[in-house]
């Protein structure tokens, strides 16, 4: 047996995002155990419910995350309407649908970019996040915002997106495809990336779901789950269906993030074809009755999971909830880079996209 | 999928989740401040994360927890701070 040693990883480190902790017990040059620390950035969000009427505490939901924003406000709006027993108009539905496609597309994006400055592919991270400003010029144009967007309210949405809008905003993706295919190509086809991703961070079927990992870690190891088949959004009359890959590792799990690209880009194009006329909110007035409800979103991450509950009739709610998805991933990464190498450990945590403004609130 | 703790008259009220056949079904329970829980992360080891958070935001006593970081696993500067017990100690 080598000699151990305990390498510190983050919360400072190039290839991370955001800080987490991880500490390396490594064997040569193995690494054995991994044991994650958080709480660097904890801002206490969830308490401001007993501060903030239900209304405003749509504005602090979309703040736990800038890339996930639009499906933390949904969550929040989903779950208020849930407890409030309320009907959002039709069309509020399908605009919510478009822009969470869209928050999607642009955090893929963002996430290959990031993947690619992970192995030292400068030039494909920079074309990344050249591509996703168009997104973003998208979103600011439909909402104000290019990163939290502050249209979704209990009640539906605050923004119309009008027909000649919509129909650009398809214009735009279908001219973006082929680029975006070039750099995916990069991703999947070279020699160097793929040396880096393939065979690296393998997590079985049965892992994946004993470990409770969702989103693309789950479905990169063969597991047909997405909260799109379930629960929100117009996803059922889209004819939606999750991509999966089998290989379960670094590679298919870049693999499953990019077809959704372009999974998401046909499902805006269908919205937009289906979007019917109407109202787009519905007057949200008076206190909240007693109850609780769990209304569950899929994030670019994952599975979130939203938990509102109220104990009287009263404009604050008693507690509000949010399990993230990288919370839930944290466990099935600490058991993949148990066994990687020390060089793989960047890709392994990069390859579930971490968001830990997410994950501790 | 979840565990969630707020904080109640009686005591905590504790909500587990768990997946079920693309639903979801939750447990609950109501249990006096004091009371100490056994931990359920000997069953489903992800559960150490929310039984973590749980004992460091609220203050709930949970035993063998798998992976217990002993009131350090969110960085507060406040015991128990969803949870406050005015005893004017910051965590330590």
């Amino acid at each position: 047996m080598g000699k151990r040693t305990v390498i510190p990883f983050g919360p400072q480190h190039p290839v991370l995002p955001e800080p987490v902790h991880l500490d390396l017990v490594i064997e040569d040059e193995t690494v054995v155990e991994a044991i994650p620390s958080i709480g660097f950035i904890h801002r206490g969000l969830e308490k401001l419910v007993e501060v903030r009427e239900y209304p405003e505490m749509v504005f602090v939901s979309e703040r736990i995350c800038g890339i996930c924003s639009f499906g933390h406000g949904w969550g929040y709006s989903h779950a208020v309407e849930g407890l409030m027993g309320l009907e959002v108009p039709e069309r509020a539905d399908w605009l919510r649908t478009i822009w969470h496609e869209l928050g999607r597309i642009h955090s893929h994006l963002l996430w290959l970019g990031l993947l690619a400055d992970g192995f030292g592919f400068e030039s494909l991270f920079m074309h990344c996040w050249r591509l996703r400003e168009s997104i973003l010029d998208i979103l600011e144009k439909t909402t104000g915002g290019r990163v939290i967007f502050s249209v979704c309210r209990v009640g539906g949405v605050t923004h119309d997106m009008d027909r000649e809008t919509l129909k650009e905003i398809v214009k735009t993706l279908r001219g973006m495809e082929k680029e975006i295919r070039e750099l995916t190509d990069v991703f999947m086809e070279d020699m160097s990336v793929r040396n880096r991703l393939c065979g690296v961070g393998v997590m079985s079927k049965q892992d994946a779901m004993d470990l409770g990992a969702v989103g693309p870690t789950v479905r990169g190891s063969g597991v047909a789950q997405d909260m799109r088949l379930t629960c929100h959004g117009k996803y059922h009359e889209l004819g939606f269906e999750p991509i999966v890959e089998e290989a379960g590792d670094c590679w298919a799990r870049s693999n499953v993030r990019i077809r959704e690209i372009f999974q998401s880009i046909d499902l805006i194009e269908l919205a937009v074809d289906r979007i019917p006329e109407g109202d787009i909110i519905v007057p949200v007035k008076g206190n909240l009755p007693a109850g609780e409800f769990l209304a569950r979103v899929e994030q670019p991450r994952g599975e979130a999971v939203y938990y509102v509950r109220s104990s009287k009739e009263t404009k604050f709610l008693e507690r509000f909830r949010v399990r993230t998805p990288t919370c839930a991933n944290i466990p099935a990464m600490v058991k993949m880079l148990q066994g990687c190498d020390l060089a793989d450990v960047p890709m392994l945590v990069l390859t579930i996209d971490p968001c830990i403004s997410c994950t501790e609130r | 999928m979840q565990m969630c703790c707020t904080k109640v008259e009686e005591g905590f009220l504790l909500l587990y989740t768990f997946e079920q056949e693309g639903g979801a079904l939750s447990l609950k329970m109501v249990i006096p401040e004091e009371e100490e829980i056994q931990s359920i992360s000997g069953v489903y080891w992800p559960a150490f994360i929310y039984e973590n958070e749980m004992q460091d935001l609220f203050g709930v006593k949970i035993k063998h927890i798998v992976l217990n970081y002993g009131g350090h696993f969110f960085k507060v500067s406040q015991k128990t701070p969803w949870n406050p017990k005015d005893t004017g100690k910051e965590a330590e």
